[in-house]
């Protein structure tokens, strides 16, 4: 099974997952990490490092960090670029999270990563354009 | 010529608060980051030029080439930011001629002989003396982590 792993800024990544949780049900294989302003960046790409090396049952881990250019995205930049059986995608949100926990069981972990950004991107929408739209489907 | 907007220390470099908040505020369109260890790895160096924020550009140069870079057009054209990793650095620059009518002390880490300037900042006893030099100089250092927070004068420290 794919690991998957959340990282960002305070505690985003974890309330993420804690919403995720409450629509999949408690969930193997998934991590949040929240960098705090007082934490070591070295311990935590260590931390990070270790639980990869630790979710890796072969199929690999999908890192999902918050944006490119904050903190999390930049350590572990340096460490997807090492790394085989990994694949990283900056901007996560939502959708993207609920798609890497449903689709995880279901191809490879490049496979996984394509899905998720093409999802993630697909679920930004204006809601009173899209609901505009729905209304002149009838007409 | 370029013009200097911003000279920082923050040994996050090209990180959230500097993307999201400092870029914008400065109104930069160009962010040289002067560090050594980060001009010769290429892998380090595409982390920080892909942490730019939209419509601005980072160019990552060792300490001999920034030097050369501002001595001979002062980073070409534009509005820059400048980078330094700590204290030390921004101090050699300094020396080497590298004009700061302002300095901002972003994010220092916590270490074993470190003393606190503000909770984001903190310096040995020897980068104090440094700063004491600069600010003596007429180096108008303020500690200012985010733009929200107000900046303290290093004056007022000391």
């Amino acid at each position: 099974m794919i690991g998957i792993i959340v990282a960002t800024h305070g505690g985003f990544a974890a309330g993420m997952v804690d919403g995720m949780e409450l629509l999949c049900g408690r969930q193997e294989k998934v991590v949040a990490f929240g960098l705090r302003i007082e934490d070591d960046l070295d311990a935590f790409a260590e931390e990070i490092i270790r639980k990869a090396d630790e979710l890796d049952d072969g199929d690999g881990v999908l890192l999902l960090v918050d944006f490119v250019g904050g903190s999390p995205a930049n350590i572990t930049g340096g460490l997807l670029a090492g790394r085989r059986n990994m694949e990283g995608i900056a901007g996560v949100n939502f959708p993207m999270l609920l798609e890497a926990i449903n689709s995880r069981d279901e191809g490879t972990l490049k496979e996984l990563t394509d899905q998720c950004k093409a999802v993630g991107r697909m679920g930004i929408i204006d809601i009173k354009e899209r609901m505009e739209d729905m209304e002149k489907e009838d007409e | 010529m370029a013009e200097i907007a911003l000279i920082r220390v923050d040994f996050r470099l090209v990180h959230g608060q500097v993307v999201v908040k400092w870029s914008k505020v400065a109104k930069v369109s160009k962010i040289i980051v002067i560090n050594d260890v980060i001009a010769k790895d290429k892998t380090l160096k595409s982390v920080y030029k892909m942490a730019a924020p939209a419509g601005v550009k980072v160019l990552c140069y060792s300490f001999e080439k920034a030097m050369e870079k501002y001595k001979e057009s002062r980073f070409g054209d534009g509005r820059v930011m400048v980078m330094f990793k700590d204290i030390n650095d921004c101090y050699r620059a300094f020396k080497a001629g590298f004009d700061m009518p302002k300095l901002q002390l972003g994010n220092a880490p916590r270490g074993a002989d470190k003393k606190p300037l503000s909770n984001e900042v903190y310096a040995t006893g020897k980068e104090i003396e440094l700063l004491k030099e600069m600010a003596k100089a007429g180096v108008d250092i303020v500690i200012h982590t985010i733009p929200e927070a107000a900046g303290v004068s290093f004056r007022k420290l000391i």
